[in-house]
């Protein structure tokens, strides 16, 4: 991106002043902070808004499988988001995010909030509710920093007239300059900075308040009730990005037995040390706690996130790559910082499709300070890649450690989970623009950040239990943010009428394995997927777009070679639908459905592949099109061109997008 | 003599009392006055409270020593005095030449980031009592709709697929209306419908129903009949015939299944009141006098 054409001067120009306010920015994301994991304190500070937190009784929660009424076996389709970040986030609170737990969940369930910048009476100068409610949420706020600003903002808490707090509210720029100095160091010599020792209560006040806060707003948002409207999971971000490229996991508990405190990126700075963490703290605790991790953002990792060696250099073996398989069941394949699935030229013939969504940077650092654009594409850094190189340490460890299911979630720094939409997008801050500085009629968000997206799972209710067993056994499916509805699964021998019949998923199921699954083969017989995808019927004011295209993207290892292939299943790529980029209207036709049984023309049944689907949507327009036709922009005429608006000409970022789902994939091994 | 003396120095005494009294009067300073422009539209009330914040920043120093607000004020500076988004600058002096020429007290970001200090400076002082288990139970009453659980309709539904069946949809739906007359909901001979992925049957709110057939459709089922086949009913998808089980009704939970959530929500209301009433308060601090607006 240009820096003259940005928006709010995130470019390397400025003052000194400037640049280090950017590095803050930056500081935020990849710096870890005061909180002590795996410590206790009586000192809490719970942010005010949410009122304190009182304890869970364990014995009268229910967390078994079958309690809610509308149980399913052949499971149904849950729409959530994964990633949320509340004013517990440091970075979201500096952004002038108010909106706490509780605030963000009822806003996932429904209820109308006001969004940043706030008058004299707190009132926001926008207005936003979901149409349609989220099934489940996960808060994921950044374990490094959390809870500091209810410390350093509330006089008479613990640790507020600290010097770190006086610095952070005289000059952040310089308190996260000094913490991102740490940072910058060697993943090896991450630590704590030396006022957070054993003897500073009031990291460990900040920490501890904010998580109690995070337990105790999610339970009271968890629908216990047979009704099981809405289910909450407690959950943090561990958060390192050395050097700025990114390596983020988002930790999800099963339910509410969870560590005394989050394991923060200062704790370890490598992956494993936070694996080694959750299996001491939770895995291995004996209270009945689980828990997951989701990578994100590959696409800003500068190829870190799916680096091949050890936290000691050493390449990876089969301790390494089961413990990775046993943690990290997922990835985060899309949200508001670009898509992470591919690039247009990883697949034969090409896949133009890739171009979708995706930064002009390749480190969390880039994004946040500007400069660096346009580095040269990396494969490395993208999902796909790391699939086809899962294959291989199959082969050779006899474990894949990069077989992911696929979610799909927003990375909201305002909490407002599910925020999706294209016509109506508020921005989600963190390290794009400060919602607290906007004013109409500016764009929401910078250039290159989008609305993100929804995690989905198939699960027979919707309660933690089940949707946590559909996370771990990979049945789940991500969208750029629309609900479409995808089911895929892969077996020897579905019949070509399998869509013309009443019983898909239960012939499905008995016949093979669902998306996320292992297909196991017997000598002679090939792969044949079943794949069926219905419209999002959106609402009546926003109807959903009818489907276009339905395609199978396989990946194999071939005589030790990764090989990528698009396949088109179902639908029409050249159905004419449109959209008048002047006016947003969409034309042309589509489907409400596609589905269709297909079996693999190249099939090798030597070589192990995995296969997944993608359900692609007609055109619209991408959401910067709106406030900027709204506002009279006309590229060709830079006098149209109002402050704010300068994003609505970057030509990194067209007019039109086509939105999808992506399936997990299923994967084959030879036996 | 004696009784002289008393009277002269009860007269001094007075008159001390007095010309002190007098004195403390005319040193007591007047209140600090505040001229508060109402713009067009704007409500009075708020203009004043968002002045009188913009105020209670200015007060505590935070124009000068809060670093966002430096930010934007220099940034502005610079672009006011057209040095571009590049030069380096002396941050102090514009600055001062920015506080000079009033910015400070009229940028719309530096006014927010000033009332975010006063409200924040406000909110901090605040302490909520414990209460009782009849506040909360009161409480639990007037914000029933945010504690219960919606009501919900338990069906099974038979698919048409307007995709599939194209113009002949209508027709295919009274024939399947005409078909399912008198028949069970088990019955072995029910009409072939079309597959889809939605779900046969559902026990959920009208919010969920709606989100996977499409707005509307819900609705369209309150008034359905009970254990019998009853439609068309039209979804985003195509149209349906139902089969209701039943409705189950929106349920009320006592104050000791949802205490802590109650107190909760009770904190956040109690305060946001308290906030207000803190707010409203400053104005006794200051002689308002407004401009502009409807008086």
């Amino acid at each position: 991106m240009d820096d003259a054409v940005q928006p709010y001067g995130l470019g390397m120009g400025g003052s000194p002043r400037r640049w280090v306010a950017q590095c803050v920015c930056a500081g935020m994301l990849v710096a870890g902070g005061c909180e002590v994991s795996s410590r206790s304190s009586p000192l809490t500070v719970a942010p005010e808004d949410d009122g304190g937190s009182e304890p869970v009784d364990p014995a009268a929660l229910n967390e078994t499988l079958g309690r809610c009424s509308d149980f399913d076996e052949l499971r149904r389709p849950f729409f959530g988001d994964t990633h949320v970040h509340t004013s517990l986030s440091l970075d979201a609170a500096l952004k002038g995010t108010r909106l706490t737990p509780a605030d963000a969940y009822r806003f996932a369930r429904g209820d109308e909030l006001e969004l940043p910048p706030y008058d004299a009476d707190g009132r926001g100068a926008r207005r936003m509710r979901l149409t349609r409610p989220l099934d489940f949420v996960a808060l994921s706020d950044h374990a490094e920093f959390l809870g500091l600003t209810a410390t350093c903002e509330t006089p008479g808490a613990p640790g507020h007239d600290s010097a770190e707090c006086e610095q952070y509210r005289s000059d952040p720029a310089l308190a996260f300059v000094i913490l991102n100095a740490l940072l910058a160091t060697a993943q090896s010599e991450v630590r704590y900075p030396d006022t957070c020792d054993e003897s500073n209560d009031f990291c460990r006040a900040a920490a501890q308040g904010a998580w109690e806060q995070v337990q105790a707003s999610a339970e009271d948002a968890y629908d216990r009730s047979a009704a099981c409207e809405f289910t909450s999971f407690v959950a943090y971000e561990w958060s390192g990005s050395p050097g700025g490229r990114n390596l983020h996991r988002n930790v999800i508990f099963r339910n509410h037995h969870v560590p005394a405190s989050p394991a923060s990126y200062l704790d370890g700075g490598y992956p494993e040390r936070l694996w080694s963490a959750l299996d001491s703290d939770c895995l291995e605790a004996g209270t009945g706690c689980d828990v997951l991790s989701i990578p994100h953002n590959s696409n800003l990792g500068a190829g870190l996130l799916f680096e091949q060696v050890q936290m000691d250099g050493a390449p990876f073996d089969e301790d390494y790559v089961a413990d990775r398989r046993r943690h990290e069941p997922l990835v985060e394949i899309f949200q508001h910082k670009s898509d992470s699935e591919c690039l247009p030229d990883q697949a034969e013939g090409g896949d133009p499709l890739c171009s979708f969504e995706k930064t002009p940077y390749h480190t969390l650092a880039a994004v946040a300070i500007g400069g660096m654009t346009r580095p040269e594409p990396n494969p490395a850094d993208y999902v796909r890649h790391a699939l086809a190189e899962g294959l291989k340490f199959e082969q050779q460890l006899g474990t894949n450690p990069f077989a992911f299911g696929f979610i799909g979630s927003t990375d909201t720094h305002q909490a407002i989970p599910g925020a999706t939409d294209e016509e109506n997008f508020a921005g989600h801050g963190g390290a794009g623009l400060d919602p607290s500085t906007w004013s109409a009629p500016a764009l929401p968000d910078l250039a290159w950040s989008n609305p993100g997206g929804l995690a989905v799972v198939w699960a027979e209710e919707n309660s933690r239990e089940a949707i946590f067993q559909a996370m771990r056994r990979r049945e789940t499916y991500g969208t750029s943010g629309p609900r479409m509805v995808l089911r895929f699964f892969g077996g020897p021998n579905y019949p070509d009428n399998l869509c013309q019949m009443d019983d898909f998923a239960a012939q499905g199921y008995a016949g093979g394995v669902p998306m996320g699954g292992d297909l196991v083969l017997s000598s002679g017989e090939s792969p044949r997927f079943a794949v069926s995808v219905m419209r999002d019927p959106g609402t009546a004011e926003q109807p959903g777009m009818p489907l276009q295209r339905l395609q199978i993207i396989k990946g194999s290892l071939v005589d030790g070679e990764s090989r990528y292939q698009v396949y088109e299943v179902a639908g029409d790529p050249d159905n004419g639908a449109s959209v008048d980029t002047a006016t947003c209207e969409t034309s042309g036709t589509g489907f409400d459905e596609l589905c269709t049984v297909w079996a693999d023309p190249d099939f090798d049944p030597a070589a192990p592949a995995f296969y997944y689907a993608r359900a692609v949507e007609n055109p619209v327009c991408r959401w910067h099109m709106y406030p900027c036709n709204a506002a009279g922009v006309r590229c060709d005429d830079p006098t149209t061109v109002a402050p704010g608006l300068e994003g609505c000409c970057d030509p990194d970022f067209g007019p039109v997008i086509q939105e999808r789902a992506w399936s997990s994939p299923i994967w084959y091994r030879p036996q | 003599m004696a009784r002289r003396l008393r009277t002269l120095a009860l007269f001094f005494l007075c008159g001390g009392l007095l010309h002190g009294l007098r004195q403390g009067l005319s040193e007591r300073p007047a209140p600090p006055e505040v001229t508060v422009v109402v713009r067009q539209g704007q409500d009075e009330a708020e203009a004043i409270r968002e002045e009188l914040l913009v105020r209670e920043g200015l007060g505590a120093g935070w124009a000068l020593t809060d670093p966002v607000i430096r930010d934007r004020l220099v940034r502005n500076m610079r672009f006011a005095e057209g040095q571009g988004g590049d030069a380096v600058g002396d941050d102090d002096a514009l600055l001062a030449r920015a506080v000079s020429l009033d910015m400070h007290t009229t940028d719309p970001v530096v006014r927010r980031r000033l009332m975010w200090h006063a409200r924040q400076k406000l909110r901090a002082a605040i302490e909520l009592p414990t209460p009782s288990d009849e506040v909360l139970r009161a409480h639990l009453q007037q914000h029933l709709s945010e504690f219960q659980t919606p009501a919900r309709l338990h069906f099974k539904q038979l698919f048409l697929s307007a995709q599939r069946r194209g113009a002949a949809l209508e027709a295919d739906a009274q024939a399947l209306g005409a078909a399912l007359g008198g028949r069970g909901e088990q019955d072995p001979q029910l009409p072939p419908t079309d597959p889809s992925l939605l779900p046969r049957t559902m026990h959920e709110s009208a919010s969920r129903i709606d989100a996977r057939f499409g707005e509307g459709f819900a609705r369209q089922l309150v008034r359905a009949p009970l254990s019998r086949w009853s439609g068309p009913y039209r979804s985003t998808f195509g149209v349906h015939f139902v089969w209701l089980h039943g409705r189950t009704a929106a349920s009320h939970p006592a104050l000791g299944d949802v205490r802590p959530r109650v107190l909760r929500h009770w904190q956040v209301a109690t305060r946001d009141r308290e906030m207000q009433a803190r707010i409203r308060s400053l104005e006794a601090r200051y002689a308002v006098r407004v401009q502009g607006g409807s008086t």
